[in-house]
């Protein structure tokens, strides 16, 4: 039922996630509304470090990623206008034996999953990689075709070809209540909708509760910092086993450092402030991996909301309360390389058809089930 | 370092005004300033500048009080830490500082924060704005001020205010090649009588030094009606065009100095994230804060012209105003009510001169003379049609537009362009807020966050 103010599909959630759910559902041919609370990409699609990363991913979500990487491939085809990716590899560096012995297991752990893409480098390869990295290091887990993206420029080209496709982008509006049928109150009154997909991000969780579901999936903002332009001294992202450390180096020479600190959650304002102290940890890793970076400054720090869960993992998959609703949100902050697959695959969830990447396990109702588990202990 | 009670920013005539109140109450005050050596923009270098004989002659009559002002400060017991660039502050309050002569990052968390940042300069942009060669007024007199240089070579100066009539002054007096100045305002003043009288009455001096930097301009060729201002050159800048009253002109000169007038700096106001309101007349950005001062209910007081611009000896008793409420909130048994009241009236004395100032020299539309090719956002390269572009495509806010074509993204964070993008979202029926900053405020060496100390 459709009535003057309904739609086939409403999507809560104007970051990546949510764009890319609503373009593909509007290429399948539904009529699409996308509600933001504020602006497209506001939070943590335009703070990303924009990482396209098979390399170390949590083993449930490996399959995923993988068959994303394609997809970034041709996405600016797709969507017409430029993304900034490029595969530039990523590496996983050993600093230490204890960091050398950690990536070995982890590359067998990877390979008996049935993976071949993780590939241990010696420190003849690595420096052949990366001959500015720092003397001290052994060696490195490699992916050769993971890489990066631009953010902002995957936030517009997402935004245009979803305007394209006839999505009806409603910025400044908020979801207050979901009731089953589906109606939504919002900000801008009520509406009727077939169906609803809560792509919310750090306020995912706010949303479920709604529907009387609760998931463990809490607001945090992962802090980045942006040094100015340096001459080229690296190619690939690389992180470092056992520290906190994702760096690159960008086309226009700023090198963008970053890796899981967070910064100080303002709920009420809904923002996240980078902490300068843990800026200087994290610049000192950093520093410690390239002497170039040495003579570099930090020009800017950033912080973006994002929904964090207990596990580690999204929540993608129908509500267990409500019929039609779809949850698909708190990506922990590694979902940037995750949005060309999950808007296909979402719309395919919403025909009713079986996705075509597995999502078992991904459900909300694995939290839940956890709760019971603990009950009857 | 133990927690200072009052943590201030800014070493002009607002911060240690403040600082020789709050210190004066026992309350234990550190003034924080990026120069080296305390006076802000307007007492620059006062220290070097009353040793040099050449500069006093030149400079001398603006750093009246200098000296006074910072005795006052550091007698009462106030510590001034000079060459410390504030890179980071919450509403907290808690700051981060780089102290570019001990080195490295410091921070703290007062019981109050004073941001007395001052001003800054009025972008005037226009095709080839970006050229070497041209530079505002403001950055002529600070060469003058740090080290007595003069430009070499003929110099034009642009636009309209008192700064702009005192450097000229100033450079006349240096001995510059001064060739021709690009008015922006009317040749006759449109203030009224009453007007005028108000103004005389609460400040006499300062109406007397405007009146003789107005006639003493008559010593230059002065151009009206200026508009389609390019300047031009290959390297740098060679000679400037421009249409005017009396014909198209064109004439050769090294330096353009171009002025209209100043605004509040509000970098570290946005930094915070406090609230800021649009000033449709003065046409920029100004904090909202209460009488004293106060940002809303928070520890965080904006004396001076960064609260909103009203000169040098009305942000003096600024300063002081805020320096006794937060005496009055820190330390209530020390507060000194009449002197509290005393700096009240003063205040609202000289209130109508700088209401004189305002109307004589409006700004001007600082779109007037950007075609869609002239470069806005000069960090990052943006030119005013794509910014205009996206605009239309829907971006109604400072920092949409920001996402959308990287314009106020560089290290500067919209210091210079923050006015002129309003300006675009204004035309377009938008409303201008505030450009989000993202600390550092300034650029930070790698090197310099060690002694931040890694906390996890």
């Amino acid at each position: 039922m459709i009535s003057a103010q309904g739609t086939d599909l409403v999507v809560v959630g104007g970051g990546l996630i949510g764009l890319s759910i609503a373009l593909a559902a509007a290429r399948g041919g539904r009529q699409v509304r996308l509600l933001e609370a504020e602006h497209v990409g506001r939070h943590a699609s335009s703070a990303s470090a924009g990482g396209v990363r098979s390399l170390n991913r949590h083993p449930a979500e490996i399959a995923l990623v993988r068959a994303a990487l394609p997809l970034w491939v041709g996405l600016a085809g797709d969507l017409g206008a430029d993304v900034g990716f490029s595969s530039s590899g990523q590496m996983r560096v050993a600093e230490d034996e204890a960091a050398l012995a950690a990536l070995k297991a982890r590359a067998a752990l990877t390979r008996d999953l049935g993976f071949s893409h993780e590939v241990l480098q010696d420190r003849a390869g690595l420096f052949a990689r990366e001959p500015q990295i720092a003397a001290h290091c052994l060696g490195a887990l490699s992916v050769t075709d993971d890489g990066f993206a631009d953010p902002l420029a995957t936030v517009r080209a997402y935004r245009g070809a979803a305007l394209r496709a006839g999505v009806d982008i409603r910025q400044g509006v908020a979801v207050r209540a979901i009731m089953p049928g589906i109606t939504l109150d919002t900000t801008a009154g009520e509406m009727q909708a077939g169906a609803v997909v809560n792509a919310a991000g750090a306020w995912g969780a706010q949303l479920a509760a709604m529907v009387g579901e609760t998931a463990p999936v809490e607001a945090r903002g992962l802090q980045m910092s942006v040094t100015a332009p340096l001459p080229p001294f690296m190619n690939g992202v690389i992180g470092s086993e056992g520290r906190k450390l994702s760096l690159k180096q960008m086309g226009n020479g700023t090198v963008v450092i970053g890796g899981a600190y967070q910064g100080r959650v303002e709920d009420v304002a809904r923002v996240a402030r980078p902490v300068q102290a843990r800026v200087a940890a994290n610049v000192a890793t950093a520093a410690r991996l390239f002497p170039p970076l040495a003579q570099a400054r930090i020009v800017r720090s950033w912080a973006g909301l994002e929904g964090w869960s207990a596990d580690g993992l999204p929540v993608i998959g129908p509500s267990g309360t409500v019929p039609g609703l779809i949850h698909a949100f708190g990506f922990c902050g590694h979902g940037f390389a995750l949005v060309p697959l999950v808007g296909p695959l979402v719309a395919q969830m919403l025909d009713g058809r079986m996705p075509s990447q597995s999502l078992t396990g991904f459900g909300i109702s694995r939290f839940h089930e956890k709760m019971k588990d603990i009950q009857h202990a | 370092m133990s927690e200072p009670d009052v943590a201030i920013v800014g070493a002009g005539p607002a911060g240690l005004a403040a600082a020789a109140v709050t210190a004066a109450a026992g309350l234990s005050t550190v003034v924080l300033d990026d120069q080296d050596a305390p006076g802000g923009q307007i007492w620059r270098a006062a220290g070097a500048v009353r040793q040099d004989r050449a500069r006093s002659r030149i400079l001398g009559r603006s750093y009246a009080g200098a000296q006074a002002a910072i005795k006052a400060a550091a007698a009462a017991g106030a510590v001034l830490r000079s060459s410390c660039d504030l890179i980071d502050a919450t509403p907290a309050p808690a700051l981060v500082w780089l102290d570019r002569g001990a080195g490295g990052l410091h921070e703290a968390a007062p019981r109050a924060l004073l941001l007395a940042t001052g001003a800054r300069e009025r972008p005037v942009a226009f095709p080839g704005w970006t050229l070497p060669g041209v530079m505002n007024v403001g950055a002529m007199q600070i060469a003058l001020k740090q080290g007595g240089a003069v430009p070499v070579g003929p110099v034009v100066l642009m636009g309209q205010g008192p700064l702009l009539l005192l450097v000229l002054a100033q450079l006349a007096k240096a001995g510059a090649d001064l060739r021709a100045v690009l008015a922006f305002d009317d040749a006759f003043p449109r203030a009224g009588a009453v007007q005028l009288l108000r103004a005389v009455r609460g400040d006499p001096a300062l109406v007397a030094e405007g009146l003789r930097l107005v006639l003493a301009r008559r010593r230059v060729p002065v151009f009206r009606g200026v508009r389609s201002v390019r300047a031009l050159g290959e390297s740098r800048l060679a000679h400037i065009a421009f249409d005017s009253d009396a014909g198209p002109q064109e004439i050769a000169c090294d330096w353009l100095g171009v002025h209209d007038g100043v605004i509040p700096n509000t970098q570290a106001t946005r930094l915070l994230g406090l609230p800021h309101r649009w000033d449709t007349a003065q046409r920029c950005l100004v904090p909202e804060v209460d009488e004293t001062g106060r940002a809303g209910d928070t520890p965080v007081w904006i004396a001076g012209d960064g609260s909103g611009i009203g000169g040098a000896r009305l942000a003096g008793l600024r300063g002081q105003i805020t320096g006794h409420a937060i005496v009055r909130a820190l330390r209530p048994d020390a507060h000194d009510a009449a002197a509290a009241r005393t700096a009240q009236m003063a205040a609202w004395r000289a209130g109508p001169a700088r209401a004189l100032v305002n109307t004589l020299w409006p700004p001007r539309d600082p779109l007037a003379m950007v075609d869609n090719d002239t470069v806005i956002c000069r960090c990052e390269g943006v030119r005013a049609g794509a910014v205009r572009a996206a605009v239309a495509a829907g971006a109604t806010g400072p920092n949409r537009v920001k996402v959308a074509t990287r314009c106020g993204m560089g290290p500067c964070q919209g210091r210079m362009c923050e006015p002129l993008l309003a300006q675009v979202l204004i035309r377009a029926g938008a409303t201008p807020g505030a450009l989000r900053i993202r600390p550092p405020l300034k650029p930070v060496l790698l090197g310099d966050y060690e002694t931040l100390g890694a906390t996890e």
